[in-house]
């Protein structure tokens, strides 16, 4: 009958339960948390968010100013309508490229962080080391280190010059191909990480009754494997879509006229041609656009375990 | 009642709109094992952590030793806490964190590695100084929270399910290890517990809470004897309730209808002495015969049926329905003077009134 | 056959992700190839061509031999350990406050939090420069200082965060229960839990500091504070100094060195306790 007894709902009353505040001792004071964040938000505040805001600002600045002359804020929406007119086709090739970069970093990760998380047994920590090994050198070091494996006269090319896959004039530096290759090395450990944390807290005895219950791999793989590592699958496409969408280092070094990413105009709208009212429009564009995806996706996904 | 005693005055204690803690007020003798029994949510911990110090009541005054404490921070309480799955610090060794409320209190390196060494001496740690929490047993590890509690000497020991994450057959082994430990030290013991075979076990006095309050308070046999309520009737070991109104009183005694049956009891056994009530009598304090025939003088029967019968060992638990549908519990002692009775057979079930209770319904 | 089938059929995923891992460590392997490459001429520094590779010790004895290019590396590592020191100190108090205490606008914290991780670089580098030419704040040391820390503080907070919501919260109470005060309860028992968090999150602002190159390029301008990355970029047209690969390498090789010293003393650790139990 005791065990019957409804036990309170409300909150940390129960004697079972840890609350989750401090003790009294400290909890008279309620500015404390205040305090203990003040100074980092205001950081944010002042350095993220305020600028963000004025960069939109800037993007409805009348065009017709410059550095010198200064610019008028005028409600100036033409703005996006011009950089749209001007360089959508930049901006839909960044999504497009992000996009395949995501889904073949996705289809390399995945099979990575099973391997380290459910077979890696006693290696697992090295393995892991292995994944974050490339953040051990420079991200342009190793974006140039990809210009010379794919350059003219480098194994690949000559690989596929024999084997008649190209043609005696082919070559893969200035080509999609590089771009998105580059893209795809870069931000593989971005996907593997996360991927790898989610399959990491699976239960081995999970998959084994799973394979009881669905008799194969591929089935329990399809019903418990892959759902269970959905928090994992969201965010690690999440880390990777997002940076590859605004990178310009990988379509400047490994590309070509035909290959520029929106990255690369806002990169010389601002620094450059400084036409600074087109730029923030572009930037606040990829901004609003990738918020938006993002908050959709995940929303669809049905996960907030992003963070 | 000496002045060292625990004593909290009329102490609420509410998290929002829900009241954990109702008006309570309790004595708490210096020097005694003190167990506070209830089911979770029933405000027993709620109480013991401001005991502790680690909530602040909301209305109301907590003593030590005629000293008021209700704001004291717990860090300047003369009480130490066994915490629920021990709270051991688990980047220092088992010395350290028995040495650690001692480090803190000033004393020096050299005694308090005398005084570690001692306590843990005294809880069958010895040499265990060196090892991390995370190498020892659960059984260990609660051996260390004790220690590390008691080496601080507090005038008050709060125990919070202390013997909750261990198995059966270690709880018991603690049991008595804890009752040995707190006659050697003499401390005063508050353990907060929901199994009330360890309250009864340990403590000198229990206190029953439910909904913030306690039910009843006293000596575990006097309590299973003469409970004041239902609650603590079926709380404390098992009970048959059998609703009854109270007819008249004679002699001392009163006289009850339950289903038509007339039974008496001393008034002495009452809680209530009008209107509706629940005759309690424990099933080991019930009989059975093979009929009213059968029944000694001077003790009270109802008829029934056996309807299910089960061998617990010590003794064979029987399932008998009353003519009024309900079923009573009767447990007959394996001492292998009676045959054992079979489902389907028409028994009298029967009992010395003194044995019976009386509370409200 | 059969025997050599099962174990296929058991080992193919751990064969692939190998294989995976690999292909990470191609664009390594060729840096240090390259690091003991003399190019033939300054835009050569990187072509992968056996035919014309020119072996040499030169990167690797005189690293700095390139102009700026040790100057650079200072650079990026003083910027490396201010963005570090404020952005970890900053980002631990702000998980504290969001670990352990409920407050009003603890949502809208964490929304905050998040945003520069879904912010694209470029996006907060444009935005920065847009601040820092209206407040006219001249572009170099501060800059960039100011920009590292911004983007670090959100990883910090995510890392710290992680480790403190492991904590059991009766620890403290255990602490100050043991008559130590909130402070003593910090530094003798939080501290000391929470601290491989902080160093892990400290090692991820660092990295993250000293690798930056889109937000850098922004917030630099003119003002020749050339970091390690933006001296690699500004080399590209005059050519890039062979060095860069031998100091890549390095780098490389010192954190590798690092990471598998840590991982040593801790399987030893845990072998040794073992051993004790």
């Amino acid at each position: 009958m005791a065990a019957l007894l409804p036990t309170a709902s409300a909150g940390g009353a129960v004697s079972a339960e840890v609350p989750v505040e401090p003790p009294a001792g400290m909890r008279r004071r309620r500015w404390i948390p205040y305090a203990l964040l003040a100074p980092g938000m205001l950081w944010l505040a002042v350095f993220f968010v305020y600028p963000v805001v004025q960069l939109f600002m800037a993007s409805l600045w009348n065009p017709a100013g410059s550095i010198e002359t200064g610019y008028v804020f005028d409600w100036s929406w033409s703005n996006y309508a011009d950089a749209w007119e001007m360089f959508h086709v930049q901006f839909l090739r960044s999504l497009w490229y992000a996009l395949i970069t995501t889904v073949i970093c996705l289809a390399l990760g995945y099979p990575l962080a099973y391997a380290i998380a459910i077979k890696g047994g006693r290696w697992k920590n090295l393995m892991l080391v292995g994944v974050i090994a490339p953040f051990f050198t420079s991200y342009l070091v190793r974006t140039y280190s990809w210009k010379a494996i794919l350059s003219d006269s480098g194994p690949v090319v000559d690989f596929l010059k024999w084997a008649h896959l190209l043609g005696p004039d082919g070559r893969l530096l200035a080509t999609e191909f590089a771009v998105i290759a580059g893209l795809v090395y870069n931000f593989l450990p971005f996907m593997v990480l996360p991927l790898y944390a989610s399959l990491d807290k699976l239960d081995v005895r999970l998959l084994e009754a799973a394979r009881d219950l669905y008799h194969g791999p591929v089935r329990s793989f399809l019903r418990v494997t892959l759902p269970l590592s959905l928090p994992g699958v969201v965010a690690g496409t999440l880390l990777t879509f997002i940076p590859s969408a605004g990178d310009y280092v990988n379509a400047n070094l490994l590309g070509g006229p035909n290959t520029q990413m929106i990255g690369s105009v806002i990169q010389s709208r601002f620094l450059v041609v400084n036409d600074y009212p087109i730029a923030s429009a572009l930037s606040v564009m990829l901004m609003v656009t990738i918020l938006v995806l993002v908050t959709v996706y995940v929303s669809t996904a049905g996960t907030d375990e992003v963070v | 009642m000496s002045d060292q005693d625990l004593r909290i005055e009329n102490v609420t204690k509410t998290f929002g709109g829900f009241t954990a803690v109702d008006d309570l007020t309790l004595t708490i003798p210096d020097g005694s094992f003190f167990a506070l029994l209830g089911a979770s949510g029933c405000g027993k911990t709620t109480t013991l952590r401001m005991v502790a110090g680690l909530e602040e009541p909301t209305a109301g005054r907590i003593t030590l030793g005629g000293t008021d404490i209700t704001r004291t921070r717990p860090y300047k309480r003369p009480v130490n806490t066994v915490f629920q799955s021990y709270a051991l610090f688990p980047h220092l060794s088992v010395a350290d964190n028995v040495a650690f409320g001692l480090r803190r209190k000033g004393v020096g390196r050299k005694d308090a590695d005398r005084k570690v060494a001692e306590m843990l001496d005294l809880v069958q740690l010895g040499g265990y100084g060196p090892r991390r929490p995370a190498q020892l047993s659960g059984g260990q590890q609660q051996r260390v929270a004790l220690a590390r509690a008691l080496v601080n000497s507090p005038e008050v020991l709060l125990l919070d399910e202390p013997l909750g994450a261990l198995d059966l057959k270690l709880r018991r082994q603690m049991q008595i290890e804890l009752k040995r430990i707190q006659t050697e030290v003499g401390i005063t013991f508050v353990h907060v517990t929901h199994d009330q075979e360890e309250a009864m076990t340990m403590a000198d006095t229990v206190a029953v809470m439910q909904a913030g309050r306690i039910e009843q308070l006293g000596a575990p046999a006097e309590m299973y004897e003469f409970p004041a309520s239902a609650f603590v009737a079926n709380f404390l070991g098992q009970s048959n309730l059998i609703p009854a109104e109270v007819t008249g009183h004679a002699d001392g005694d009163v006289t009850v209808d339950a289903h038509g049956n007339r039974l008496a009891l001393p008034a002495a056994r009452c809680r209530v002495t009008s209107g509706s009530a629940l005759l309690g009598v424990r099933p080991e304090k019930l009989h059975l015969c093979d009929g009213l025939d059968a029944v000694p003088s001077g003790h009270a029967a109802v008829r029934g049926v056996i309807t299910d019968t089960s061998f617990t060992g010590v003794s064979t638990q029987y399932l008998v329905r009353a003519p009024w549908g309900s079923e009573l519990t009767v447990f007959v002692p394996n001492s292998g003077l009676a045959s054992p009775a079979a489902p389907g057979a028409e028994v009298a079930v029967h009992w010395l009134p003194a044995h019976s209770f009386l509370v409200g319904s | 056959m059969h025997a050599l089938w099962r174990w296929l059929a058991d080992k193919w995923v751990l064969l692939v992700g190998l294989l995976i891992l690999l292909y990470l460590f191609v664009p390594i392997a060729v840096i240090f190839l390259l690091s003991f490459n003399q190019p033939g001429s300054r835009n050569t520094t990187y072509v992968l061509d056996l035919q014309t590779f020119d072996f040499t010790w030169n990167n690797w004895t005189d690293m700095c031999g390139a102009a700026g290019i040790c100057d650079a590396l200072l650079r990026s590592i003083y910027i490396g350990f201010g963005a570090t020191l404020i952005s970890t100190i900053l980002g631990t108090l702000i998980s504290f406050a969001l670990v352990r205490y409920r407050f009003f606008g603890r949502s809208g914290t964490n929304t905050l939090i998040f945003l520069p991780m879904a912010t694209p670089e470029i996006v907060m580098g444009t935005s920065l420069l847009t601040l820092f030419i209206g407040w006219q704040v001249p572009l170099g040391f501060l800059t960039i200082l100011i920009a590292h820390v911004m983007f670090c503080i959100s990883f910090v907070v995510v890392t710290v965060k992680a480790r403190l919501a492991g904590l059991d919260p009766r620890l403290q109470e255990a602490a100050m229960d043991l008559y130590a005060t909130p402070w003593q309860a910090f530094r003798l028992v939080i501290l000391p839990l929470v601290l491989p968090g902080i160093v892990a999150a400290s090692l991820l602002a660092f990295s993250l500091s000293f690798d930056d190159f889109i937000i850098t390029n922004f917030v630099t301008g003119t003002s020749g504070y050339e970091t390690f990355p933006m001296f690699i970029w500004g080399s590209n047209l005059r050519g890039i100094p062979p060095q860069v690969n031998a100091i890549a390498s390095a780098m490389f090789l010192i954190s590798f060195a690092f990471v598998i010293a840590g991982q040593l003393r801790n399987r030893r650790r845990s072998a040794r306790r073992a051993a004790t139990s």
